[in-house]
């Protein structure tokens, strides 16, 4: 059985007086940390595509998105 | 006359309340001229006309006496005229309307000449009067068709902008015209850092970060240096024009984009949150990502939206640069989404529309075309367009409104500044509650 690919997610927490046991439960659902933001109740990280379903079903996870690349050129190139 | 027949007459269509039984045509005339005469050379006047363009005499008509207007109006080849006014009423043939307005401009007396016209009642549904059309009259109708062009070329082209002193932009945000600087007030622009060599913004950089990874918060593409210099530029820059909007704000600079431009959902969550803690006021991303038609905005961006106003802080965001809809994240209902705008002040072609979507509306507009900012060294200026760049605008605005109000919350200030922005002519969707202005 192939292992499934990681992706990158973001989500945000219920209630950010509780972001680090959410954190931790994320965590033990297979989520890879890479930065997270208690300010605001938000974190990034990879996970286990497979795994997605268990991490969106964590107790205090609001949403869990899969990452987007952002940017945003203007429409002309400047004139260096 | 029974209130029945009035009724049934109006249900046939042949009355209304709006006289629908006369059928009312654009610049109809009669075939007749009015000449307005010089009150003390009416005969003078009349006579030139008489021996210039072989118009018949005129009989007078005194304002009291009715039944005498009637029969003149009413017998053929005889003219009116109307001494205590000054105009006659005169018939022309065809063949005679180039001699009378030729009579007419050489005839001191004779002070103007214009077709007689079909008149109607007013009522509600008439359109604004327009020229349209070209009738042989005399001069002053040319005038107005003149008229009419000139300020209908003045509309296409909007406003002439001296760029000596203030970029176009800080015109038209009226940042040239605040007392107010936005002094101490922390300005966060998460972008692709800054220029912290920059002449004209190292004494106003409060702070830096970088969230790309390998990357200092130096600023190797130019973006976010030019958004930065948009937002709070000096108020006295080295080289040309003031392009500042705050010119005495804290910049806070956080790299959430690449050197090439590029950056994730999570780097900028990353950057807002050192944003908050550190006390920025506003938070201005010139980034997005597209979205298609009908997808609805992010939860976590939304959610993180919410608790940075409950914090005290603004989010403004591009709206994006491919016509399509407003771009993530911008498109969540608690950023606002800003529209770019070219120097006739109309919607920038490539600035994205408002599709109909909770939170993907335009909510305000600034300038995005032409804009000349900060650029790292040693080129130190550029002139770009983008939605890119009409956001820093607005962050400025919302630096000179925080200053203006240190007490109002970010809820507060995004009412002051939606309900304090230009109306203009387009719709909504293109440029939400018009163009920023400061305070």
């Amino acid at each position: 059985m192939t292992e499934s690919p990681r992706v990158d997610v973001i989500l945000s927490v219920d209630d950010p007086g509780r972001f680090a046991e959410t954190i931790g439960a994320a965590r033990a659902v297979g989520l890879t940390v890479t930065s997270e933001q208690p300010l605001i109740g938000t974190a990034a990280g990879t996970i286990a595509e497979d795994r997605l379903p268990l991490l969106r079903a964590v107790e205090g996870v609001a949403a869990v998105e899969r990452a987007r690349a952002v940017r945003l050129p203007p429409p002309e190139p400047p004139d260096r | 006359m029974t209130n029945e027949s009035f009724d049934r007459r109006a249900g046939e269509g042949q009355f209304g309340l709006y006289d629908q039984s006369v059928r009312k045509r654009e610049n109809a005339y009669t075939g007749k001229y009015l000449v307005l005469l010089d009150c003390q050379e009416e005969e003078r006047g009349m006579a030139a006309l008489r021996s210039q363009a072989g118009i018949a005499s005129a009989e007078p008509v005194r304002g009291a006496e009715a039944e005498s207007a009637v029969r003149v109006f009413g017998a053929p080849d005889v003219n009116a005229l109307f001494p205590e006014l000054g105009v006659a009423v005169v018939d022309v043939a065809p063949d005679q309307r180039e001699a009378l307005v030729t009579a007419a401009q050489q005839e001191p007396a004779v002070i103007a000449a214009e077709p007689e016209r079909l008149v109607y009642i007013s009522t509600i549904t008439d359109r604004t009067p327009e020229v349209t059309g070209y009738y042989p009259t005399y001069r002053s109708d040319e005038d107005v068709l003149e008229r009419h062009t000139t300020a209908a070329m003045a509309v296409s082209l909007g406003p002439a902008w001296d760029e000596t002193e203030h970029t176009w932009g800080l015109q038209a945000v009226r940042a040239n015209h605040s007392p107010l600087t936005g002094q101490g007030v922390g300005v966060a622009v998460l972008d692709t850092g800054v220029d912290t060599a920059h002449p004209d913004l190292t004494a106003h950089i409060a702070g830096t970060a970088s969230f790309v990874p390998g990357q200092s918060a130096q600023d190797g593409n130019g973006h976010g240096t030019h958004c930065i210099g948009t937002a709070a530029g000096p108020a006295q820059p080295q080289h040309g024009p003031r392009y500042g909007v705050a010119p005495e704000a804290q910049i806070l600079a956080g790299k959430v984009l690449s050197n090439q431009g590029s950056g994730s959902d999570g780097q900028i969550l990353a950057g807002i949150a050192w944003a908050l803690s550190q006390g920025a006021k506003v938070i201005s991303m010139s980034l997005g990502a597209p979205v298609g038609a009908g997808q609805l905005f992010s939860p976590v961006f939304e959610s993180l939206a919410k608790r940075v106003i409950t914090a005290g802080t603004l989010i403004v965001a591009a709206a994006g640069n491919d016509g399509g809809p407003v771009n993530h994240p911008a498109n969540c209902p608690s950023i606002l989404a800003v529209a770019a705008l070219g120097k006739a002040l109309d919607v920038a072609p490539f600035s994205c529309r408002g599709q109909g979507l909770v939170g993907a509306e335009i909510n305000i507009a600034a300038p995005g075309v032409d804009v000349r900012s900060a650029w790292p060294m040693p080129q130190v200026y550029n002139t770009i367009s983008g939605t890119s760049m009409a956001t820093p605008h607005i962050a400025g605005i919302v630096a000179l409104l925080a200053q203006g109000a240190p007490e109002a919350t970010a809820s507060e200030l995004s009412k002051r500044l939606l309900s304090g922005a230009y109306r203009l002519a387009q719709p909504p969707a293109s440029v939400g509650a018009g163009l920023g202005q400061t305070p």
